[in-house]
């Protein structure tokens, strides 16, 4: 569990790392290192340099803009984020993602920076953000920075629209979602501590009647990059949420899965449980957004 | 199949006169654990020697394949590589490791690195010994093997058929043994009984996972011609006559130590492997040399629990008497036979369990295929057995209409039938195993979470309630080995205990054993403290094993929870002879009328004269120094010695014998929920009984039916290897094979009844592994929420994928 030679580097600021990155052929951002050091170690991957992005100040953050948005340091650690109170009254999705992550050793040296450029297809942060429409902010050399609508940034498994060598990730942006909005996140995994075999994010906002306005169910651990299930949106846009909407929902939003098989669970189970995870989610998220369920 | 004879009893029976009952019992703190909780414990990778090199492995990514050629040229110019030895290097400098199969197995050729060809994934190829670990896998990435992929094995059954690919070919089969056990008139009773019950099951392929992986450092000493090797095998000396043979050094020289163990659960009997490959290494580069195994080098490829294969049927009349047996099993032993095939014999003789089955037999095989080598893993073999007659209980239950617990409180052994004798001659030593029955049923409320079972289905929840009873046959009689190979000269289980007062009137004590997280040091202290009636923190009990000052028999170690049979049985014995040597002393220096002393409370004092008294710290004083004060011809010094031989025998020609000394007894009561749309279990409520025996110290015996519970738990729902057909092993590290955390294993009410063994000293019975009883009772519990579905599990492993489709009524 030795990982092979590799160069260390320590930059302090953006624009060093950015420098570095563009110079060192092959080399791979450390942030937290909870899964680049595993792979390194397991020799799954061998990285001739490593930029440790843990010198550079700035990146650590969870604040509020004055618009309602929320904005969040690349570098922040996954337990800052799961203490935040701002995270955990405003997007509820967000927190129980967090709290469900790995573990305590795991919480508190991962980062959602990290986790997001990783792009795990199992990962539980990523369908939270395109669940949130959450935006990500990618910097470059000089300064530049542009913003990446979480939908679009997902591209493949371990892939994401970040230009390879020249961008890194240092800013999560969550937009206001308005009153009457309501959010979860669920997983099914067989222990606690594991990657999800399922995973779902649900987020909506309803009128006063309890007629969805906006819904987004995003599913995680199903395919190549979070699965956004808009036919399960589309069943819900303008009704009101009872058992058998949510079912139909899931059903519909369900239907077109084509899950990976995997050691832990089958393409059949997985989509089961997908639908079920589905069901469960928007319900709650219904009552979330009604107010009737905390 | 009845109470045990007078005369065998009495063969058995043991003085425990020496006993004053005034330490046992008692939680005391355990010695260990101070050093143990501050992180200050004493573990191989803790060993840091001058000029010590380390060594890593190239590994065979194949499960079967020809090696055609290797070529270490790449992995040599790594700077800071000293030694890289491929299979051919090794067959220069050892034999081949010995095999304990009969013919024709016998004839496979075993190094610890492969020659010739590969038969397991992960199976060394080549060792690179170098200045440091990073060194060492660099250069081991970089051994390029020239493989031919060969056809694979995975599956028991097809490796028996003809034309099955041979994992050795000069064995000419893949048959390591096959033993036919006969015992009491099968035939008759099945042509005889009310109905023929019948079931297959498998119990399927997992680990022990110890928290510290296998490790070893080997030290040779060229002024002194002395090798040191600090290990965490199990039972050192078992491989102390391989190490020897292999080094070319007599025993005086060959110092094997282990210290603090990090768990073994039986994966560490078959490290030898890395014991015999650091020592050659180390006596070739004449510097200390570490290897310390990686969690995916473990899990991969150290050892592995057999999987075993039985169909059983059983003759059942219609009240719910089980009267016979009949099975046929198969056991998976991977690619080598380290240590398997020894699972064809224990427990094998007993699998009529806790019940009183007239008559049993069993046509067992045990086979060759290409996955990791198969080992002892904690319940070894009496798990898979128990396992498949509890099952068996459970659907002869359901057949009938009964209630399970009913079933079984019929067939249980009666208390005044104990000592019983069962069909194959094992000898249950004592308990009341309906009473202990009876009292984990209350409190878990059996009745109560029966009603509540009905009730939670009408809303649609499902609840299962699984109720088994299970057995720690512990103190193996190693003869058992004869049954399937009458040839080996290893017979009996002893071991071996040093008490010795030292000048200053404390205790100091070395043990045969190899704890691994067992207590031993303490269990060991409260049993001399209570012999001597001194205080417990006035003894010292040696951390592990030293050959070169503990005291040994070739069965020494821990393994098969011998511990509080044997050993503690050598430990009473030391200090029951110490305390009469005190004894003598003492009453000559107080000069006692008519000699007659008490030894009380670290003192000693005449009977007739109380007054006339003296602490013991004087006469050790005496002892060894003040020799003259000491009465005329005894030899002075305060040195015991005793080697515990319980009265085993070897097996007679129907291969009938008593192969442990004690039978714990537990029962298991758990009520799992399963969620009806995810298939996935929770448990509800865990209650185990314990009997073991007398209860040396109430926190030790808790902490291992802790222990076993979650072993159990992690077995039924969360630790399985999956091979695919290729013999890839698809988890090999703990992302995948799932190891359950505290999060997973659910709060467990401990109970205990407490009959002593009238055949040890002490009272006290082994117990550690549990039996495997939580495999049973969680598998139990699903199968019961499972049932009014149709649904029957046939494997030793319940996950929520098999689950659900047992629901919705899908084969996969």
């Amino acid at each position: 569990m030795r990982p092979a030679p590799f160069e260390y580097y320590a930059p302090t600021s953006v624009e060093d790392a950015l420098r570095l990155l563009e110079e060192k052929e092959g080399a791979k951002l450390l942030a937290g290192g909870q899964s680049l050091l595993a792979l390194m170690k397991l020799r799954l991957l061998a990285p001739p340099a490593l930029i440790d992005l843990n010198r550079i100040g700035g990146l650590r953050y969870v604040r509020e803009d004055g618009n309602g948005w929320i904005s969040i340091g690349a570098m922040t650690l996954y337990d800052e984020l799961e203490q935040s109170p701002l995270i955990r009254t405003r997007y509820p999705a967000m927190h129980e993602a967090l709290y469900r992550l790995g573990d305590q050793q795991v919480r508190n040296r991962g980062t959602i920076g990290g986790s997001l450029a990783h792009a795990d297809p199992s990962a539980n942060l990523p369908p939270v953000m395109v669940a949130l429409k959450a935006q990500l902010v990618a910097a470059r050399r000089g300064g530049e920075r542009r913003t990446i609508p979480a939908d679009e940034f997902f591209l493949d498994a371990f892939t994401t629209a970040l230009e390879p060598d020249r961008e890194m990730l240092v800013e999560v942006r969550l937009p206001p979602w308005p009153p009457g909005s309501g959010g979860t996140y669920m997983k099914l995994s067989k222990r606690e501590i594991d990657f999800s075999i399922v995973e779902v994010a649900a987020q909506m906002s309803v009128d006063g009647d309890g007629r969805v306005k906006e819904s987004r169910v995003v599913l995680g651990s199903v395919a190549t990059r979070p699965y956004r299930a808009t036919a399960a949106e589309n069943v819900l846009s303008g009704s009101v949420v009872d058992d058998a909407l949510a079912a139909k929902a899931a059903e519909a939003g369900t239907k077109d899965l084509e899950p990976p098989s995997d050691v832990q669970a089958s393409s059949w189970y997985r989509k089961e449980v997908a639908k079920v995870l589905v069901k469960r989610a928007i319900l709650r998220a219904w009552k979330r957004a009604r107010g009737v369920e905390q | 199949m009845s109470k045990a004879s007078p005369e065998i009893i009495s063969t058995y029976k043991q003085d425990s006169s020496a006993l004053t009952l005034k330490w046992l019992g008692k939680p005391l703190k355990p010695k260990e654990d101070y050093r143990l909780v501050r992180g200050r414990g004493m573990f191989v990778d803790d060993v840091q020697l001058p000029r010590m090199a380390y060594a890593a492995f190239a590994r065979s990514p194949y499960a079967h394949a020809k090696i055609k050629g290797i070529d270490v040229s790449r992995a040599a110019s790594v700077p800071g590589v000293l030694l890289i030895w491929t299979g051919e290097d090794l067959k220069k400098r050892m034999r081949p490791l010995p095999q304990a199969t009969p013919p024709p197995a016998r004839n496979a050729i075993d190094y610890p690195l492969a020659v010739d060809k590969v038969r397991f994934q992960g199976e060394p190829v080549a060792m690179v010994v170098a200045e440091s670990r990073y060194a060492a896998e660099d250069a081991a990435s970089q051994i390029d093997v020239d493989y031919e992929p060969l056809p694979v094995v995975v599956d028991a059954e097809k490796a028996l058929e003809p034309g099955a690919p041979l994992v050795h070919d000069e064995v000419g089969t893949n048959l390591i043994a096959h033993v036919h056990y006969k015992w009491g008139d099968v035939d008759y009773y099945f042509q005889h009984a009310d109905m023929v019950v019948e079931g297959k099951f498998h119990y399927h392929r997992f680990t022990g996972a110890p928290l510290e992986p296998n490790a070893v450092v080997a030290d040779y000493d060229e002024r002194a011609d002395i090798m040191t090797v600090y290990c965490n095998n199990q039972a050192p000396m078992e491989w102390l006559p391989q190490l020897s043979a292999g080094l070319n050094m007599p025993y005086p020289k060959v110092r094997v130590v282990t210290r603090d163990i990090g768990g073994g659960f039986g994966t560490k009997l078959v490290n030898y492997v890395y014991m015999v490959l650091a020592s050659l290494a180390s006596k070739e580069l004449r510097r200390p040399v570490k290897y310390v195994e990686t969690r995916t080098e473990n899990l991969q490829a150290a050892a592995h629990n057999a999987e075993r294969t039985c169909y059983v049927s059983a003759a059942v009349q219609r009240d719910g008497t089980v009267l016979a047996i009949r099975m046929k099993c198969l056991d998976d032993d991977g690619a080598y036979a380290r240590h398997e095939p020894a699972g064809m014999t224990v427990w094998a003789q007993v699998s009529t369990g806790m019940y009183r089955i007239r008559a049993l037999e069993n046509d067992f095989y045990a086979v060759f295929t290409n996955k990791c080598p198969s080992t002892s893993i904690r319940g070894f073999s009496r798990a898979p057995h128990l396992f498949m007659i509890e099952r068996m209980m459970d659907r002869i239950a359901r057949k009938l209409g009964m209630d399970p617990a009913e079933i079984r409180m019929r067939n249980l052994v009666r208390p005044e039938d104990m000592p019983y004798m069962t069909p194959s001659g094992g000898l249950y030593d004592s308990g009341n195993w309906p009473e202990g029955l009876r009292k984990a049923l209350e409190a878990a409320d059996y009745q109560g979470w029966r009603r509540k079972q009905e009730e939670l289905r009408r809303q649609g929840r499902i609840i299962g309630i699984g109720v088994v009873v299970g057995s720690d046959s512990a103190g193996p009689n190693m003869a058992q080995v004869k049954m399937y190979n009458p040839g080996l000269p290893y017979t009996s289980g002893t071991e071996g205990a040093l008490v010795q007062m030292t000048p200053d009137g404390k205790v100091r004590v070395t043990l045969g054993t190899s704890p691994q997280g067992m207590g031993h040091e303490t269990t060991a202290a409260q049993v001399v403290a209570d012999v001597l009636d001194v205080d417990y923190d006035d003894i010292y009990v040696q951390t592990g094993f030293d050959s070169f000052t503990s005291v040994y028999t070739m069965h020494s170690g821990t393994y098969g929870s011998r511990f509080a049979p044997l050993g503690l049985s050598a430990v009473y014995l030391a200090a029951a002879r110490l305390k009469e040597k005190l004894a003598k002393i003492s009453a000559y220096v107080l000069n006692c009328p008519g000699g007659d002393v008490v030894i009380e409370g670290g003192k000693a004092y005449c009977r007739a004269d109380p007054q006339r008294s003296t602490d013991l710290k004087r006469i050790a004083r005496i002892a060894y120094g003040n020799v003259n004060e000491m009465p005329p011809g005894m030899e002075p010094g305060l040195y015991s010695i005793a080697i515990f031989r319980p009265p085993f025998q070897n097996p007679d020609e129907n291969k009938r014998a008593n192969l442990a000394l004690t039978y714990s007894y537990n029962v298991h009561v758990v009520v799992v929920e399963i969620d009806p749309e995810t298939g996935m279990p929770r448990i509800l409520n865990y209650v185990a009984l314990e009997d073991s025996g007398r209860i040396v110290n109430p926190l030790v015996v808790d902490g291992q039916v802790h222990g076993a519970v979650a072993h159990g738990l992690a077995e039924a729902l969360y630790e399985k290897y999956h091979y695919d057909e290729n013999g890839n092993l698809l988890n090999s590290n703990f992302v995948d094979y799932l190891a359950p955390t505290a999060l997973e294993v659910p709060s467990i009410s401990v109970l205990h009844t407490e009959t002593p063994s009238p055949f040890t000293p002490t009272g006290a019975k082994g117990m550690g592994e549990g039996g495997g009883t939580a495999v049973q009772a969680v598998i139990s519990a699903v199968e019961d929420a499972l049932a009014p579905l149709g649904g029957e599990l046939e494997e030793s492993h319940a996950d929520p994928e098999v689950i659900l489709r047992i629901l919705k009524g899908t084969s996969s």
